[in-house]
């Protein structure tokens, strides 16, 4: 059973792979972007064609299986249709430097060292598999528990089940939940294999996309050593076969951040726009959460690109038209924000008083209380400190804190856009996330004790793909001056 | 120079995430399963309640604090079927009767407290004018069903 996710990735890899044969893509920058976005279709695209069908009141497999077929079609017509109207380009998507002996050497070093990791972290997850079938708390607890609602209700009744549960966070989205009973309805079985496999499938995509964002933002020597780090963390092994959410929030938010790193950095050509709207808009259909991400994301893209334009007009911004861009990155989004809405507005039971972070009551005070922050700053202190945080983080903060050191001088919104956007955007995530903590309506202790680190952990790729990317040689970008 | 010394510092940072992060595998492979004992407890229980569209959870008021892992591993096993949590007789018995039979799983560990809650529960049915049955027993977990009287 821990098969059929990862045929929905390598059919899904197969797909991006085909769509992604425009002109001046190589071989080998194609298999790099088709592998960091194929979780996002493989699971996205179920989940949604799933939870549409049972949305309009039809059981079975064939209605979800057409509906995602449908999506799929769609997004192969808008990926077709941008390849007619696409200019001919012929630039190769960066110039890569020319490997010296030192270079292979380390790159050999660094395959060999990924090479180890990634045996010892397929060691943990038959740990997993054997040690903790039914994952983690919040497996149990929301995220298996909704998939188990999805796939054994009758669609008419959903809306009545979901409406009358009052714990377990049944209104939390439901990506996972639809996606997982995509496959539990489409093998005949729950089996525990499949939210298994799907993490597992969350997991190479994060390798897959934070490898591509450095070498996209930054230097391609510092790709995989971006990937030994976050995957030799502690908090990653502890997470990812867990069976929740934060991983596939974490892998989301890189590979939502790819296209709008490579437009930055005037990298060409552009990926899909289609394909780049349906991944981001992905993130607010995991969780809460994701939806600070992807706003951030894009708000920060935007600011970016606005103060940066003297710069993209010398470096040539691709020649497609923005509003049509635009519009074809917000049809893309459309599944998932689709999803989301209707199932907020219809499904969703509202979130009790005594739950909700804006609605409960002494939020002022608890704004203005000084202890509530310095004890978020505390906790968070305590996370990233080697001293006091290393069981669950190492040294891996500490390391990222020595490249800011190195060469946080390099951060100008000029020498390395991408790298801005995601240190930018970790950093408004984190306040995001110390404000969330300090309207708590929880226990506050409680709070940082049960989720701190699982927050902490969406940031980690972020913010160790932006220290990578400024390091190194950077690959030159190609420009409309300077072929290549 | 930079550069390298950054890798040359990535090595120790590797080799000790990696050592930390075999203490978590190895501390998750010796820890029992979450919630296992719990889930086949109420899986054997899901038969009995499978057509049933809601059903009572009625667990110790010893666990009025700590009734998470109760509550989730028995809804995550009988699933569709939503469960309302109690804590109190009157909480399972009062309330609008649709004529439905009601579905009472009464999960107390302690035998003394358990045989007290469901006497409780038999006396309170009774004052309401309901029937009380015991569907199954399972260690713990006592299935109870409650249904209104038909007048002959």
């Amino acid at each position: 059973m821990i098969a059929l996710p990862l045929a929905f990735v390598a059919a899904a890899t197969a797909l991006l792979y085909r769509w992604l044969d425009g002109a001046g893509w190589s071989r080998g920058e194609r298999l790099r972007w088709a592998l960091a976005w194929a979780p996002a279709l493989a699971f996205g695209v179920p989940s949604c064609g799933f939870f549409l069908a049972r949305w309009c009141g039809i059981d079975g497999v064939l209605p979800w299986s057409l509906t995602s077929a449908s999506v799929v079609a769609l997004l192969e017509l808008a990926v077709r249709g941008k390849r007619r109207n696409r200019h001919v380009a012929t630039l190769p998507a960066a110039v890569a430097d020319t490997p010296g002996r030192a270079t292979k050497a380390l790159s050999a070093a660094a395959a060999l060292l990924l090479a180890i990791t990634a045996l010892e972290l397929s060691d943990s997850f038959r740990t997993w598999s054997r040690a903790q079938p039914d994952g983690m708390w919040d497996a149990v607890a929301i995220w298996n528990a909704g998939a188990r609602f999805l796939v054994r209700a009758d669609a008419e009744r959903l809306p009545e089940l979901f409406g009358a549960l009052r714990e377990g966070h049944p209104e939390y989205p439901l990506l996972l939940g639809a996606g997982v009973a995509a496959q539990w309805e489409l093998a005949g079985a729950e089996s525990t294999a499949v939210p298994l496999g799907m993490s597992l499938g969350f997991a190479i995509g994060l390798a897959a996309a934070l490898h591509l964002l450095v070498r996209t933002a930054g230097s391609a020597l510092f790709a995989v050593p971006a990937v030994l780090l976050v995957f030799s963390t502690p908090a990653v092994w502890k997470w990812a076969f867990a069976q929740v959410a934060d991983l596939p929030l974490a892998y989301l938010a890189v590979a939502a951040a790819l296209p709008l790193a490579a437009a930055l950095e005037g990298r060409l050509p552009s990926p899909p726009p289609v394909l780049s709207g349906f991944v981001l808009g992905l993130l607010p259909w995991v969780k809460s959460e994701g939806a600070l991400m992807a706003a951030t994301l894009v708000g920060l893209f935007l600011a970016l690109r606005f103060v940066g334009r003297e710069r993209l007009r010398t470096i040539g911004d691709p020649p497609s038209k923005p509003a049509r861009r635009a519009l074809l990155y917000a049809l893309g989004a459309l599944p998932g924000l689709l999803s989301l809405a209707l199932f907020k507005l219809t499904w969703a039971p509202p979130v009790p008083d005594r739950a909700s972070f804006l609605r409960s009551g002494g939020k002022v005070a608890a704004l203005l209380d000084g202890e509530r922050w310095r004890l978020v700053a505390k906790s968070t202190l305590n996370q990233v400190d080697p001293a006091t945080g290393a069981e669950l983080w190492g040294w891996s903060w500490a390391l990222l804190a020595v490249g800011l050191l190195f060469w946080g001088a390099r951060l100008g919104r000029r020498a390395s856009p991408g790298a801005v956007l995601l240190a930018s955007t970790a950093t408004v995530i984190c306040c995001l996330y110390a404000l969330a903590f300090v309207l708590s309506p929880f226990d506050l202790a409680w709070h940082l004790g049960s989720a701190l680190d699982r927050l902490l952990l969406h940031v980690l790729p972020l913010l160790t793909a932006a220290v990578f990317a400024l390091a190194g040689e950077r690959a030159t970008p190609a420009t409309p001056d300077r072929p290549v | 120079m930079r550069d390298l010394v950054f890798l040359a510092l990535l090595l120790p940072v590797w080799v000790v995430g990696l050592q930390r992060s075999e203490r978590i595998t190895g501390a998750i492979s010796g820890m029992a399963p979450f919630f296992a004992e719990d889930l086949a407890r109420f899986d054997r229980v899901r038969p009995s309640v499978a057509t049933s569209v809601r059903a009572y959870l009625f667990l110790d008021p010893e666990l009025r604090r700590a009734y998470g892992q109760r509550l989730f591993s028995a809804q995550y096993s009988l699933a569709p079927t939503v469960l309302s949590l109690a804590f109190d007789v009157r909480e399972v018995v009062g309330g609008q009767w649709s004529g439905q039979p009601r579905f009472v799983l009464c999960d107390f560990d302690d035998a003394g407290r358990r045989r007290a809650a469901l006497s409780a529960l038999e006396a309170e049915s009774r004052r309401r004018n309901l029937l009380s049955e015991v569907v199954l027993e399972d260690g713990a977990l006592t299935l109870v069903r409650l249904s209104e009287r038909v007048s002959p």
